[in-house]
């Protein structure tokens, strides 16, 4: 027979469904008119609706829940009839009874009890007739149906044979052998008999058991058989129709749960008894004996996963070793164990929390409770925690016995079971890792190596099994615990995967939080994240040997991976001379200076300081390429540290000078050297490009050095700042453009990098106070050459003149009390060495001292003129106020060479402000007279200007006309607006000049 | 016969798995409560007589519904002719809050219900026995938005109960009792012409087109 299509079928069913309203309604109407039989037949009409094979077991199931209610309401007519009928019959024996006790007394008592007796089965007889009475109906279905409602119906009076009942029913169900049909017919058998199951004492609740148990198996063997019917074409229809089906077989294991609870044993009988033990003894044997003979894949998959489901844990807990060494092993080759794994671990994760939540809480009510609720609880305590010790080693066990027993069980089903038991463990045993050991050793040596062929997918799997403790600790550090972790790791033998697990980690350890949807079970709660340190090389060890991949792994790689994937979003650096770089990559070596600033022993800094050694040495260092990202955040965290001990130093040596420093500062110069060294490995592989970086990178050291005393140190390193700048900067200008950019409109502004170099130094140079003269001079005097020497001329002028504030200094910058050796030199020997010096000084120096000679002479004469302010500090501060003057001579001649007339004018305005402010920190050479000569000069260059035709153009702007009208010539106009401008400063610096002769008896003899 | 008039009320209760609906519906029957977990497989009932307000005697069918889909594999026929239907989520669980929309949509959907605008529904926040701070941050706002926007901005009743300690379960039940009342009544008042009509019907099904095994 082939069933109707869909269409069809819905036809069929509303047709069914009219029917059972319509008979159904016809049986209510002739039940108000008491006319039973008749609704009986119309009951029958109904049920016969359920004969049929040509629907679904959905649509079935919607015939049966319609007739369901039908059959409620027949029920609950012949329940109230019956109770009416008893109550009709008491009364008249009670008035019967009454006469008899009023005529004959006491005598007839026995009489009267016997009739009392004897009324039960007058009673009776209504519902047991018509329960005999439907049997000679037609059809077995409507047959059986009527059975069970009128004996279900006569079960919920007091006089019935219960137990009779139920075993007749239950005989009379095996009549019906079809699947659809018969599963129905048993769950309504089960449905009706719910309330009404005897269980009073042992005896009955032990063929309650029984009962339940036949009636399970009978509905199992229905479902079984199901899969085998039909044709073989419809294999799969059948097994989806027995997927529908699978409820009402498993609603027989939720009666016994059921009934289980409701027992609560016989005090007399049995006090031992315990639903635990009678589960462990009496239901699941017979259960999984069941399922397990079964072979069939589909009931044992959902009835595992039922009685999981609807057994308390305790019973789980109870039968766990049996459950899975003999029904888990014994069950369908097939079935993925993995799931039901899965299923009774979530189960017992689940349960873990709320028993926690509940022994807090008991805890909390403890107080309250009197001595006997403590007792119990606190037994119940213990017992908890001795069910759950053994736990683990009973699912090892499994896996093992697993493993051994199915070699080629798939890798996913692998992975899925040990990441539950990685669950697991986490849960009821958070602080014991050895479970995760022995998790990740197996793994190591069992599965991996043995899986080498296909591992492009499985890797993936052994992914999660990595990932869940990561996040799952609350820090980092518990990987150290876990040796295998990092051998499992290492099996890992696609890179990529092996990143991401390390990007886990680094994350993790920096606190940066990842979507948590892999974990399902919930990590202890962490309030704020709290940094933690690297304080051992252990530590550092235990962290970096994740981290090595993503440091070894060059960009050129990744840069290819990322090609192949289809990233475009790339970042090019240095022109792209030096390749071209993903975002992701600088991501990366960004959350490695982070770490790098985790490695931290607050309060030992030389311990800090060598493992800050050991890391670069051991790991930053393995790949040259990239160091230029981390090293810089390196060198700064050891130059702080190091800062931090010299500065320490420092201040027990003024304390208690006695004591002998000499190891303190032996340690201090080796760290230095090691720091000078490193910025040197740097500079090896990265000169090319980032020069810049590495000069500054020197300078903030040389600065360290100079602050901590450490002469011959900072001396060094200001050696190698210049070598970086002979080596690399002198030379680079070309491949730094952008730093024209600073002003694209002014060709004479901005500052090629050799000379922004310069300043750079010079900055740092000016700062610094204990050189001993002769260092300081040479440090100087070598880097005012340098500037002299520079290609162009703005930036050889402006160099000498900044230079020249070298030999001039403004600011103490020294602790009270200090003197700079600098100028204590200087008190000693002044003559002597400022002469050997200046001749001691290359053939440049010299040459500048040689054109600014003639001036200087002149110059002297006026050395009298007093200043006020600043003689007070002459002593503390080193000033030369010759050299000074030679550069701004030398200035000035650079400013005069240039060709262009209007950067000429400019450069000579900048040389006037300079003049003006050696002139207010009292050098006597940069007199009124030097001054009041530069106006001058400056006023006749101007005039030259004025008398060419841009003077129009000029006069056309400052005089408010529209500036428009000059975009005629866009030359001139340019030329103009240079012009406008530097006359405007000039004219601002002469406004200055008057302002501070008015306020502050300044520049005295400067005629404006 | 009184027994006659006595009122059979259907009442539903829907809700994402582990809100506590087997919980609620023991505890208002049985008076039971357990804190072992248990998952409902399909869908079974209890029932219980109670009387209401002017001494009407009513027998509350209740029905306890599986959460998990998985254990819901012969659909929901039974959603059929209910009288009132119980929306539960879990103080504690924001998700739960959030799908009561979707469980009454399907609830509409299945039972056929011929008043979808006023069939009564009833929300239970189960669990506020539980500690404040593991309850859903400000609950009241979250719900009186879902109650106004997503659940047709129909008011319907609120309760706010406790399965454990038995809080507000009996008050919560009562209502739904009433409403239910009113609901079979209005059914009731409509439905007669309908039943009329099936008492005209000829009967298309004849005993002789049942094919195959006659058993």
């Amino acid at each position: 027979m082939t069933l109707p299509s869909i269409s069809e079928q819905k036809a069929i069913l509303q047709g069914c469904l009219n029917n059972i309203n319509h008979q159904s309604n016809l049986m209510k109407q002739c039940l108000n008119d008491n006319n039973l039989l008749q609704a009986l037949k119309h009951c029958s009409n109904f049920l016969n609706e359920l004969r049929t094979n040509q629907l679904s077991p959905k649509q079935y199931y919607e015939m049966y829940i319609l007739i369901f209610d039908s059959l409620e309401y027949l029920a609950n007519h012949l329940l109230n009839s019956h109770n009416a009928k008893v109550q009709k019959i008491r009364r008249k024996q009670q008035r019967k009874l009454e006469n008899a006790n009023t005529g004959n007394n006491i005598e007839d008592g026995g009489n009267s009890e016997k009739s009392i007796t004897s009324l039960d089965t007058t009673s009776s007889p209504f519902l047991s007739d018509l329960y005999e009475l439907v049997q000679y109906s037609g059809n077995i279905i409507p047959r059986l149906y009527m059975m069970i409602v009128i004996g279900t119906t006569y079960m919920a009076t007091n006089e019935a044979p219960t137990k009779e009942i139920m075993k007749d029913m239950i005989e009379m169900c095996r009549g019906v052998q079809h699947p659809i049909r018969g599963l129905f017919l048993r769950y309504y058998l089960s449905q009706r008999t719910k309330h009404l199951l005897p269980f009073s004492n042992s005896v009955d609740f032990n063929e309650t058991i029984e009962f339940l148990i036949a009636n399970f198996i009978e509905m199992n063997k229905l479902w079984v058989r199901l899969q085998h019917q039909g044709h073989s074409s419809e294999r799969e229809l059948r097994y989806r129709e027995r997927k529908e089906l699978k409820i009402l077989v498993g609603s027989n294991l939720v009666r016994l749960s059921q009934i289980i609870d409701d027992y609560k044993g016989n005090g007399e009988e049995d006090e031992n008894y315990s639903p635990i033990s009678f589960y462990k003894t009496n239901i699941f044997p017979t259960i999984t004996e069941q399922i397990i003979q079964c072979r069939d894949h589909l009931a044992q998959s959902y009835l595992i996963d039922v009685l999981i489901q609807i057994f308390p844990d305790d019973f789980h807990f109870a039968t766990l070793d049996n459950l899975l060494n003999n029904v888990f092993l014994n069950l369908h080759p097939l079935l993925k164990k993995s799931e039901l794994i899965s299923t009774l671990v979530d189960r017992f994760i689940v349960y873990h929390k709320f028993e926690s939540d509940l022994v807090t809480e008991t805890n909390e009510k403890l107080v309250v409770d009197d001595d006997n609720n403590n007792n119990k609880k606190v037994k119940k305590d213990q017992s908890f925690d001795t069910d759950t010790s053994e736990l683990f080693g009973i699912f090892w066990n499994f896996y093992v016995r697993l493993y051994e027993s199915d070699p080629d069980l798939p890798v996913e089903e692998h992975s899925t079971i040990l990441q539950c038991y990685i669950k697991l463990s986490l849960t009821y045993y958070p602080t014991n890792l050895t479970n995760l050991d022995i998790i990740y050793k197996f793994a190591t040596e069992n599965l991996v190596s043995k899986n080498q062929d296909n591992s492009e997918n499985t890797e993936e799997l052994w992914l999660q099994l990595l990932v869940v403790p990561i996040r799952f600790f609350p820090s980092v550090k518990n990987l150290f615990n876990l040796p295998f972790f990092h051998e499992f790791y290492l099996k890992l033998t696609n890179k990529a995967y092996q990143k991401q697990i390390s990007l886990e980690i680094i994350n993790k350890f920096l606190g940066i939080s990842t979507n948590d949807e892999l974990l399902d079970i919930s990590p202890p709660k962490v309030e704020e994240f709290e940094f933690e340190y690297l304080t051992t090389t252990d530590e550092i060890d235990g962290i970096f040997k994740y981290l090595l991949v993503l440091i070894k792994d060059s960009q050129s790689q990744q840069l290819n991976t990322s090609k192949n994937l289809g990233i475009t979003k790339t970042i090019k650096l240095n022109n792209g001379e030096n390749g071209i770089i993903t975002q992701e990559f600088l991501d990366v070596q960004e959350k490695f200076c982070k770490v790098i600033h985790l490695i931290e022993t607050p309060l030992d800094p030389f311990k800090n300081l060598s493992n800050l050694m050991y890391v670069r040495r051991k790991y930053l260092n393995k790949n040259s390429t990239n160091i230029i990202y981390t090293y810089p955040t390196l060198i700064n965290k050891i130059l702080y540290k190091l800062k931090l001990i010299g500065y320490m130093n420092l201040k027990q040596k003024k304390k208690n000078p006695s004591i002998d420093y000499s190891n303190q500062d032996l340690l201090i110069t080796t760290n230095f050297k090691n720091l000078s060294i490193i910025i040197d490995e740097l500079y090896q592989h990265h000169q090319q490009f980032n020069s810049e970086l590495i000069l500054k990178l020197y300078l903030n050291a040389a600065t360290i050095a100079d602050q901590l005393k450490q002469e011959s140190l900072a001396y060094e390193l200001f050696n190698q700042c210049f070598i970086v700048y002979e080596e690399n900067l002198i030379l680079s200008s070309h491949q730094y453009n952008y730093y024209h950019h600073i002003s694209p409109q002014d060709s004479l502004g901005g500052g090629s990098l050799p000379y922004q170099s310069i300043l750079l130094i010079s900055n740092k140079l000016i700062n610094t106070r204990y050189f001993n003269k002769e260092n300081y001079e040479s440090l100087i005097t070598k880097l005012t050459v340098y500037g002299s020497k520079l290609l162009k001329k703005q930036d050889q002028c402006r160099s000498v003149y900044s230079c020249a504030h070298l030999w001039w200094w403004c600011e103490i910058l020294l602790p009270p009390g200090e003197k700079s050796p600098t100028v204590n030199d200087n008190q000693t020997d002044e003559k002597s060495k400022g002469v050997t010096e200046s001749e001691k000084t290359e053939e440049s120096t010299k040459e500048i001292k040689a054109e600014a000679e003639a001036e200087t002479q002149v110059k002297e004469d006026e050395e009298t003129e007093p200043e006020t302010e600043p003689e007070i500090e002459v002593d503390v501060l080193y000033r030369d106020d010759k050299r000074v003057l030679e550069c701004l001579q030398k200035a000035l001649r650079v400013a005069d060479s240039c060709m262009d007339p209007y950067l000429s004018l400019k450069l000579f305005i900048e040389i006037l402000n300079r003049c003006l402010i050696f002139n207010i920190y009292g050098n006597a050479l940069v007199d009124s007279r030097y001054i009041n000569g530069l106006i001058d000069l400056i006023r006749t260059n101007i005039d030259n200007l004025k008398t060419d035709d841009n003077e129009a153009a000029f006069l056309n702007v400052t005089d408010g006309g529209v500036a428009s009208s000059s975009n005629v010539d866009d030359e001139l106009d340019k030329e103009a607006r240079l012009f406008r401008q530097s006359r405007g400063v000039f004219e601002r610096t002469l406004d200055y000049i008057r302002d501070q002769q008015i306020h502050d008896n300044r520049f005295d003899g400067i005629i404006v | 016969m009184s027994g006659r008039k006595k009122t059979l009320l259907k009442v539903i209760i829907l809700g994402d798995s582990g809100v506590g609906k087997t919980s609620l519906m023991q505890q208002f029957v049985n008076n039971k409560f357990s804190h072992q977990y248990k998952a409902t497989i399909g869908a079974d009932f209890l029932t219980k007589e109670i009387t209401i307000d002017n001494n009407k005697q009513v027998s509350l069918q209740i029905w306890d519904t599986a959460g998990q889909e998985r254990f819901q594999s012969l659909g929901v026929a039974f959603y059929r002719g209910a009288d009132c239907c119980v929306l539960c989520y879990d103080v504690t669980n924001e998700k739960s809050l959030n799908n009561l929309t979707s469980w009454k949509d399907e609830f509409l959907v299945q039972s056929n219900v011929t008043n979808p605008q006023d069939f009564p529904f009833i929300i239970i926040g189960n669990k506020i026995d539980v500690d404040d701070s593991k309850k859903i941050p400000s609950l009241q706002k979250k719900l009186q938005n879902i109650t106004n926007n997503q659940l047709g901005g129909l008011n319907y009743p609120v309760f706010e109960t406790s399965a454990k300690e038995g809080i507000n379960v009996e008050a919560a039940f009562e209502v739904i009792a009433k409403m239910a009342l009113q609901q079979e009544e209005l059914n009731d008042a409509n439905g007669h012409d309908v039943s009329d009509d099936y008492n005209d019907a000829i009967n298309i099904h004849l005993e002789s087109e049942y094919s195959g095994c006659a058993c």
